[in-house]
Formats: C-alpha cells, sequence, structure tokens
C-alpha cells in the first residue's frame, strides 16, 4: 500500500491509488456488468407490468359502465341520459348495473340546455332525440331570439328562457333575428 | 465641430420629443372609473340616437332591423352601466373624451338628417361600421386596461362581442347596400 495521501481516508480506502478509485468509480461508469434485469427499487420491471395491467383493466370496465359522463357527452350539452338508454351501452358485462337501470324511471322528459352567451348559442350545434325539450337561457345582457322556419321564441330577454320540444326528427338550423351572424342548428334523431 | 452641432441636435431633438410627449400624455391622460363610466355611457347613447333615427328615417326592412337591434342592444348595456355605477356610489363623470364623443356623434346625426332613401341608408351603415371600429378601439385599448373596479371593467368586457356582433352585421349591410 502507497502512503495515505493527505484526502481523508474513508473505511481504508487510499484515495490516492489510482486503481482503488477506478474500482470505487465502476459501478457509476457501468463498468461492472449486469445480468441484463433492469431493476428500480424497491419494485422490478414485471410487478410494474401487471399493476399497469391490472390499472387499465380497471379501468376499461369502470368506463364501460359511466360512459354517460365522459367530457365530449358534457360538452355537446347532455345531461346525463335518462336511465332507460343505460341498457343499450351495457353489454352484459357488468349484469349488476344492468338490471339496476331498468328499475329508473324511463319517462321523465329529457331538457337539454342552450345557452346564449357573448353573441353564440352554445352549443352552436346539439343532438337530441325526437320528444326532447330544449331549453335556451339568456346570459347575455341583451335580447335575443331563437327562431328557425318551424319555431319562434320571440324576444328572449336578459336572464330569461324559453322552451321548445322537439316532436319530429329532422335538423333544425335556426338564428337570433335580432344578431343574424348569431346561428346555430338543432340536430333531432 | 460636428460632435457639437450633433450635439446640440440631439439636445433639440430630445427637447422636442418630450414636449410633445407631455403635451398628449396631457390630452390623453388615463380616464379614471367616472370618465370611464361616462364615455361607455354617451358611446350607446350616440348610437342610439342614431339608430332612432334610422328605425324612422328608414325604408328598407334590413337597415330598420339593424337600427332597432342598436337601440335595444345600446339601451340594454346603459342600463347596466347606469345600474353599476349607481351601486358603486360612481357619478359618470364627463372629459375631453366623452365631449368629444358626443360631439362627432351630434354632427354626424345632424349629416344624417339632412339626408334621405337610398342615399340615407347607405351613410348610415358606413357610420355604424367606422364608429363601432372607433368604439370597438376605444373600449379595448383605452378603458378596459384603464378601468380599476372590477365588476365595470367585467361589463366593458361583455361589451366588447356585443360591439363585435353590431360591426359584423353592419358589415354584411354595407355589402349588401353596396350591390
Amino acid at each position: 500500500m502507497s502512503q495515505p495521501t493527505l484526502q481523508r481516508d474513508r473505511q481504508g480506502i487510499d484515495y490516492g491509488a489510482e486503481q482503488n478509485v477506478r474500482k470505487l468509480h465502476a459501478p457509476i461508469r457501468g463498468e461492472k456488468k449486469h445480468d441484463g434485469r433492469i431493476t428500480i427499487k424497491p419494485f422490478s420491471l414485471w410487478i410494474l407490468v401487471v399493476c399497469g395491467v391490472i390499472f387499465f383493466l380497471a379501468g376499461f370496465f369502470s368506463a364501460r359502465h359511466g360512459t354517460e359522463f365522459t367530457a365530449t357527452n358534457l360538452d355537446r350539452g347532455n345531461t346525463p341520459p335518462a336511465p332507460s338508454t343505460l341498457q343499450a351501452v351495457q353489454t352484459g358485462t357488468a349484469s349488476a348495473s344492468a338490471s339496476q337501470s331498468t328499475v329508473a324511471d324511463s319517462t321523465a322528459p329529457t331538457v337539454r340546455h342552450v345557452a346564449m352567451k357573448n353573441m353564440k348559442f352554445s352549443p352552436a350545434t346539439i343532438d337530441i332525440k325526437k320528444g326532447d325539450t330544449v331549453e335556451w337561457k339568456n346570459d347575455d345582457i341583451t335580447p335575443h331570439t331563437a327562431t328557425s322556419a318551424t319555431f319562434d321564441s320571440g324576444p328572449i330577454a336578459s336572464d330569461a328562457s324559453w322552451r321548445h320540444t322537439f316532436t319530429e326528427a329532422g335538423s333544425f338550423p335556426y338564428a337570433c333575428t335580432f344578431h343574424p351572424e348569431m346561428k346555430a342548428a338543432v340536430i333531432v334523431k | 465641430m460636428i460632435k457639437k452641432i450633433a450635439l446640440i441636435v440631439t439636445a433639440a431633438a430630445l427637447a422636442a420629443f418630450s414636449a410633445a410627449h407631455a403635451q398628449t400624455d396631457s390630452a390623453a391622460a388615463a380616464p379614471n372609473d367616472a370618465q370611464i363610466a361616462m364615455i361607455a355611457v354617451v358611446a350607446d347613447s350616440v348610437d342610439i340616437d342614431a339608430g332612432k333615427l334610422a328605425a324612422k328615417k328608414s325604408s328598407d326592412k334590413e337597415v330598420k332591423a339593424f337600427a332597432e337591434t342598436m337601440i335595444r342592444d345600446h339601451t340594454a348595456v346603459n342600463a347596466k352601466a347606469t345600474a353599476l355605477a349607481k351601486k358603486l356610489g360612481v357619478t359618470p363623470e364627463e372629459s375631453a373624451t366623452s365631449k368629444k364623443l358626443r360631439a362627432d356623434g351630434d354632427k354626424e346625426l345632424a349629416k344624417l338628417k339632412a339626408m334621405s332613401g337610398a342615399e340615407f341608408d347607405k351613410a348610415y351603415v358606413d357610420n355604424e361600421v367606422s364608429y363601432h371600429e372607433a368604439v370597438i378601439g376605444v373600449v379595448t385599448n383605452t378603458l378596459i386596461p384603464n378601468t380599476k373596479n372590477a365588476e365595470l371593467k367585467s361589463l366593458l368586457e361583455s361589451a366588447g362581442p356585443i360591439f363585435t356582433s353590431h360591426l359584423e352585421h353592419a358589415k354584411q349591410l354595407q355589402k349588401s347596400l353596396n350591390k
């Protein structure tokens, strides 16, 4: 052993000797051969894969049950569909919840909402079912109308609302008679 | 020698610049909330008056409908602005800007009163386009940035889309009248 150097001597290793330093650095520099396993302490890779699969399956099955509340549905101005429509969504995997939905009231009228805000109808296009009612709410300061060939709300004052039930299927473009650039449509299936 | 001339010229330029700047500063000093409220009310009133004239005078159905929308919408905004000012205990205050707005509006009204028929329609709509462009500019660049009160600011911000929709409507009318 060469003379201990001035550097502090930890664990009896002489930091002055180059071989000793290299040996200590080897794991950092990757000189030490791995056996090919990727380990992330404390979990190993296979545990991660198993957890991932479990999460995926959980998400997959819970999403199937809860489709009425997905983001795209909300964006299009849907209120949660009447419970009777849940039956169509269930394909039998979650049979317990399917039987639950038949108990719900399927005769409740569905009211869908369109807001008049910042001189626009939101949503600009709304898809509804025959028999549904659309309620327009004026969230602007100025009066607006919802007027088409087949329906006319007349002036709707600020903060007031107006409803119309659609008994026929079809596409109903409409506009505000006061502000002709405010255009929208109701699609009834 | 040249250095001396350059120095004198620079000093003179700076003096002139700061003098001009000071002048515009005092003329366009940022309005306070009371002045902003008044500017908004006057801007609406000017358009309401023009709209009342057009609703009476015009024989074009579209122009009449547009004029009625102007009356309806600007009255609604005015009502909100006045109610808010009252609630905040702010008395709308005249300023150079509000006086100029009213003076220009009166001038335009006098011009329009002397016209009739298609000439009137065209002049009214052309004026509405440039007027709304100017008002949108004032609201966006002067009023909203300088408003201190949050409720007044939010009212002005909601007026933005209203005036923009008026401008679009007026431009469509302008196109159809110029056919």
